[in-house]
């Protein structure tokens, strides 16, 4: 069988050997790295930390089924995306998971190119989570090597005043607003003024409550 | 000749004479010895002969004979003793008066006449009868009578009234004179009398103290024609050798009127409890029908995601079966072909069961012989239960009765049942099953499946034989919930019981078929 050492890791959590054994096939010659586990509790014990790739649930399994994994997991602070395997159309549980932030439901009997799809779409938002996370790091990086001054100034910029109102917030002349906005973009490395707003922003800067 | 004629008729006569005088010796004697006061008067009413018990009565010496007998100071009061012998004198038939005597004695005087050969009256004969004892009775009745709240009844043999007392007089509104001697029946409605006639005959055919007209409501009617329902109280008793039956009747109307409004609100309670019934069947009817169409919902579902298992995994072996063909993995194809095809048969299982669900509503029963059944059902497991390493065993009774069942069902549940005793010893290293056959206490025939495995586990114990309970991934949980209702439906029972020394025992007992 081919084996290709590629996408994913698409993680299958089915308490069903056939479906299991079916899906880690499917998946694997579409090129996945699949790993299955029989029991939502076999999966939290050998790799609770996982955050790379995205999660392949049976919604109904015995004993710990698909929602409450995906509850366990919210609970532990993990991000990744979740997509649903149900057997038929479940409406409040399907309410359930997608308010749990479930990606995707496949029903069953799926093709293989609808489980593609779904496992495609998990993780590109897994990929996406990520690379917004690495954003919103080097923003803050970049805010924390601002003076508390010149922060004033990036909230006030946020918050879209114009110099004179910004400088009568803060107690400053509008000349001296000018000159931190300078060292601002500098510092940050941007290039505009809308640069700068989107930095601070991913970074999480707020305007203070003066 | 004549002399000698006469001297023989002469003794003829005398030897008569000495007959006669001894008869009428013997009958003195005679009645002397019964101590009856008798007195015999001529037609003049004078004494001819008496008893010497007469001397309660009258005072008499023998030398009184001859002398006229209204000379003689009466010790008892009966102001008709010389008319009515005069009246019997003169043709009358016999005359009776109660009279009383000295000393709070009473007696029946009888005066009847003597008649001569040709029909002549000669004279009369007096007789006194004690009657004390049973006066007594009576006053006894009588006070009884009297004391009694109800009105009162005594009748005679031939139900007529005797006596009433004074309480029913007033109530019913007639005189002593009017009612004594008159039939019982005079104080009922018209309609009841011929039906009451009857009765009495019945009833002093087995005189019993007892409530007349048992069940049913009684009705009198007073002189003046108005009704009112009653109660009456029988008994029968003997007065001095008189055979009488005392009726107390009472007047019933005001517990008649609570018993009828009673009866009455009986009647709207027992209608309101009737429609309740009716409302509570219909409810029941509609839950079980809302009750097996959730079930049914429920199995459709149950059945529905059973079947989709394996169809979704067939449906991704076969589209990587193609990925691979196209790719000319042959070996890799052929494998998944086979996964597929192992699939297929799971489905196929879960058909099959579903199938025997459906069939158990028909009926397709006979007599069937337990320990063949059971023979050709386990040959269907030997084989495969061979290749786990599981030794099974058949241990049939000799002589067990036939049992009146659907060979197909049985066997499903026996498959069932074997199926989950090979499910169970596999997780185990001491894979041993026995099949036996035998009769249980309560004589219903059983087949028990004995395993080895770990046993029912305590927390689905309760709930085995619910559908879709299963400890088995891929597990359907409707064998035993199947296999249940298969049973109950030939009246017998599937039951389970974990052993002490491990593993489990399931028992399928079904009833003997009736002999003959
Ligand atoms: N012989 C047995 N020993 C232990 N457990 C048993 C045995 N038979 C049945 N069970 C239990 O009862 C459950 C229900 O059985 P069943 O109704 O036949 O469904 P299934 O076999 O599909 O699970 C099984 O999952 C198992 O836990
Ligand atoms: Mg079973």
């Amino acid at each position: 069988m081919t084996s290709t050492l590629g996408k994913g890791p698409v993680l299958v959590i089915d308490d069903d050997p056939a479906i299991r054994d079916s899906l880690e096939t499917l998946l694997k010659l579409r090129g996945y790295t699949v790993r299955t586990f029989e029991s939502g509790q076999s999966f939290l014990d050998e790799c609770a930390q996982e955050r790379e790739g995205c999660l392949l649930v049976d919604i109904v399994m015995p004993g710990m089924n698909g929602l409450e994994l995906q509850k366990r997991l919210a609970d532990r602070g993990v991000d990744i995306p979740v997509c649903f395997i149900t057997g038929h159309a479940d409406v409040p549980k399907v309410i359930q998971a997608m308010r749990g932030g479930a990606v995707d439901f496949v029903e069953k009997p799926y093709s293989s190119n609808q489980i593609v799809e779904s496992v495609e779409r998990a993780l590109a938002m897994s990929l996406e989570r990520r690379d917004r996370a690495r954003v919103a790091e080097e923003a803050a990086k970049a805010v924390d090597a601002l003076t508390t001054r010149e922060r004033q100034v990036l909230v006030e910029l946020i918050a879209g005043r114009q110099n004179k109102v910004a400088a009568a917030n803060i107690g400053i002349s509008p000349r001296t607003v000018e000159k931190h906005r300078a060292r601002i973009m500098e510092k940050l490395g941007a290039r505009s003024l809308s640069q700068v707003i989107q930095i601070g922003i991913a970074a999480g800067v707020t305007e203070p409550p003066y | 000749m004549a002399d000698q004629d006469l001297s023989v008729v002469n003794a003829r006569l005398e030897s008569r004479v000495e007959a006669l005088e001894a008869a009428r010796e013997n009958l003195d004697d005679l009645l002397n010895a019964a101590g009856i006061p008798i007195l015999a008067l001529d037609m003049n009413l004078n004494i001819r002969w008496f008893t010497p018990a007469i001397e309660a009565l009258i005072e008499l010496t023998p030398s009184d004979i001859g002398q006229p007998a209204a000379g003689f100071a009466r010790k008892f009061d009966d102001a008709r003793f010389l008319d009515d012998a005069r009246a019997v004198l003169q043709g009358h038939p016999p005359l009776e008066q109660e009279v009383q005597g000295e000393g709070n004695r009473w007696y029946m005087r009888r005066t009847v006449p003597i008649h001569t050969r040709d029909g002549y009256a000669s004279g009369l004969v007096t007789t006194f009868v004690d009657t004390t004892r049973r006066h007594e009775a009576f006053d006894e009745l009588h006070r009884i009578l009297e004391a009694a709240p109800d009105p009162t009844v005594v009748i005679d043999i031939s139900g007529r009234i005797e006596r009433a007392n004074a309480e029913l007089l007033r109530v019913f509104g007639y005189s002593a004179k009017e009612l004594i001697g008159r039939p019982v029946e005079t104080l009922m409605p018209e309609r009841f009398r011929r039906k009451h006639r009857t009765n009495v005959r019945g009833f002093f055919a087995s005189p019993q103290a007892r409530p007349m007209g048992e069940g049913l409501t009684l009705f009198a009617i007073t002189k003046d024609g108005r009704e009112f329902p009653i109660d009456v109280k029988l008994s029968p008793t003997h007065i001095d050798e008189h055979f009488v039956t005392i009726g107390a009747i009472r007047d019933i109307t005001k517990q008649k009127g609570l018993e009828d409004r009673l009866h009455g609100n009986q009647r709207i309670l027992e209608r309101r409890v009737a429609e309740r019934t009716v409302e509570l069947q219909r409810l029941q009817t509609e839950l079980h029908r809302a009750m097996r169409l959730a079930e049914l919902g429920e199995l459709t579902t149950g059945i529905a995601h059973e079947i989709t298992q394996p169809l979704t995994a067939i449906r991704s072996y076969m589209e990587a079966c193609q990925t691979l063909l196209a790719m000319d993995d042959f070996a890799s194809a052929k494998d998944l072909g086979r996964k597929a095809l192992d699939q297929a048969r799971r489905a196929i299982d879960i058909i099959q069961n579903i199938r025997a669900m459906a069939v158990a509503t028909e009926n397709r029963r006979s007599a069937q012989d337990i320990n063949g059944l059971v023979n050709d059902a386990t040959l269907l497991m030997i084989a495969g239960a061979r290749d786990r390493q599981i030794e099974m065993e058949l241990s049939p009774a000799p002589g067990l009765p036939l049992v009146v069942a659907d060979r197909v069902q049985i066997q499903q549940v026996l498959l069932n049942v074997l199926r989950n005793a090979i499910d169970s010893v596999s997780e185990v290293s001491r894979r041993r099953i026995m099949v036996e056959t035998r009769r249980g206490n309560d004589s219903m025939v059983e087949i028990a499946v004995v395993d080895t495995g770990p046993g029912v586990p305590a927390e689905i114990a309760q709930r085995l034989f619910q559908p879709f309970v299963t400890t088995k991934a891929g597990g359907m949980g409707i064998g035993l919930s199947l296999s249940r209702s298969i049973i109950e439906a030939h009246d017998g029972r599937l039951t389970f019981a974990n052993r002490h020394s491990g593993g489990t025992e399931f028992i399928i007992a079904l009833p003997p078929a009736e002999t003959g």
